[in-house]
């Protein structure tokens, strides 16, 4: 499936849950949102070849 | 997944609240979340004008969104920091306010650093006049917000922090044991002499809560972050408070809301507030001879 982080384009094997695309990639689910047709997925939901995401990363900020 | 209150198909799981909902019932437990904090601390008094600062980005849109949606008298200060030049990160962040408040007819006053100082924060990174861009860009963006309020007869001035944001701020504190911000720091500063209220609505929001908010509501936000952001300390503390957080469900708000209720008052005391008078140069209220934002502008002047 095609997954996009920050603008950049990705690809992940294979049919899992969004949970493991997100631990696939190293993202944490306290920080980030997956996306698909502009529906917000759980983490328990089912992913697979055909499906494009789109990672929202929600933290942002740079204060001392 | 099930939404909790309706066993309809959940879009979000909050751990920290045991719970999981429905585009519906989430967005109604946000708009609940935020009313009831405005309500318990008494943020905004009935028919009080607001001035909203909004970025561009999710947090200060979303809470320009719920605000409008509550009735309140809403402007909108937007401040273009001069950063990343043509069509670069301010100009994208203006492109976002300027969209969102036509869409919903909300009055936007647009500050450009360039113009009201003479120079923009890349100005003040290449001359090396701060010692971090995040501490004078913070410094300006203050200066202005209260005297936007001021001019625009706003009585409250508020801000999109989220508890992901409060929460690094206060751990950086405790870190350092800067007790001097650890008495201030909180969701609502009273308004003083020269002084709006400033109040921080979303402070018990997790920053994921408000980006699925704006996700569900088609807020559309700038999505970059801001060139001078990278490996700044907040960051990284919040990353800390996230592995602390999945580990253990309910962290955040624990450490926030229980600062507030137990530790905050042992930090500040009215007696420790050094008295206000206005700047030399500006006239703004200062503790010192010459404001924070003019000892910068000095700094400026002479590189």
């Amino acid at each position: 499936m095609r997954v996009f982080l920050n603008g950049k384009e990705t690809t992940v094997e294979g049919v899992r849950t969004v949970g493991a695309v997100l631990a696939a990639l190293g993202l944490s689910p306290e920080a980030h949102v997956v996306v698909r047709d502009g529906e917000p997925l759980t983490e328990d939901r089912s992913v697979g070849p055909g499906d494009t995401l789109d990672i929202v990363r929600a933290i942002s900020g740079g204060r001392p | 997944m099930k939404c909790v209150v309706c066993r309809g198909r959940a879009v979000a799981r909050l751990p920290a609240k045991n719970a999981a909902f429905c585009r519906d019932h989430f967005l109604a437990h946000v708009e609940r979340t935020v009313s009831e904090t405005i309500r318990r601390r008494r943020m905004i008094g009935k028919g009080e004008r607001v001035l909203v600062a909004v970025s561009g980005g999710k947090d200060s849109l979303s809470l320009a969104d719920l605000l409008v949606r509550f009735g309140h008298d809403v402007r909108l200060l937007h401040l273009h920091l001069g950063i990343g030049g043509p069509g670069g990160y301010a100009d994208l962040s203006r492109g976002f306010v300027e969209r969102f408040a036509e869409a919903r007819g909300l009055p936007c006053r647009i500050v450009a650093f360039e113009e009201a100082e003479g120079w923009g924060i890349d100005e003040v990174v290449r001359r090396k006049a701060g010692r971090a861009p995040c501490s004078a860009c913070g410094r300006m963006k203050r200066y202005w917000m209260n005297r936007a309020a001021l001019e625009e007869g706003a009585r409250v001035v508020a801000t999109g922090h989220n508890l992901d944001d409060e929460a690094a701020t206060l751990l950086g504190n405790v870190l350092r044991w800067d007790v001097e911000s650890l008495g201030r720091q909180g969701p609502l500063l009273p308004e003083t002499e020269g002084f709006a209220r400033r109040v921080k609505p979303l402070c018990l929001l997790t920053e994921k809560e408000v980006a699925l908010y704006a996700i569900l509501r088609g807020i559309a936000y700038v999505r970059d972050e801001c060139p001078h952001a990278a490996g700044a300390r907040s960051l990284f503390l919040k990353e800390i408070l996230n592995r602390l957080e999945e580990r253990s469900p309910g962290t955040k708000s624990a450490f926030y809301q229980e600062f507030l209720r137990r530790a905050a008052p042992r930090f500040s005391t009215e007696a420790d507030r050094p008295d206000l008078r206005p700047c030399d140069r500006c006239g703004a209220m200062t503790t010192s001879v010459i404001c924070a934002a003019c000892r910068l502008r000095d700094r400026m002047a002479t590189r």
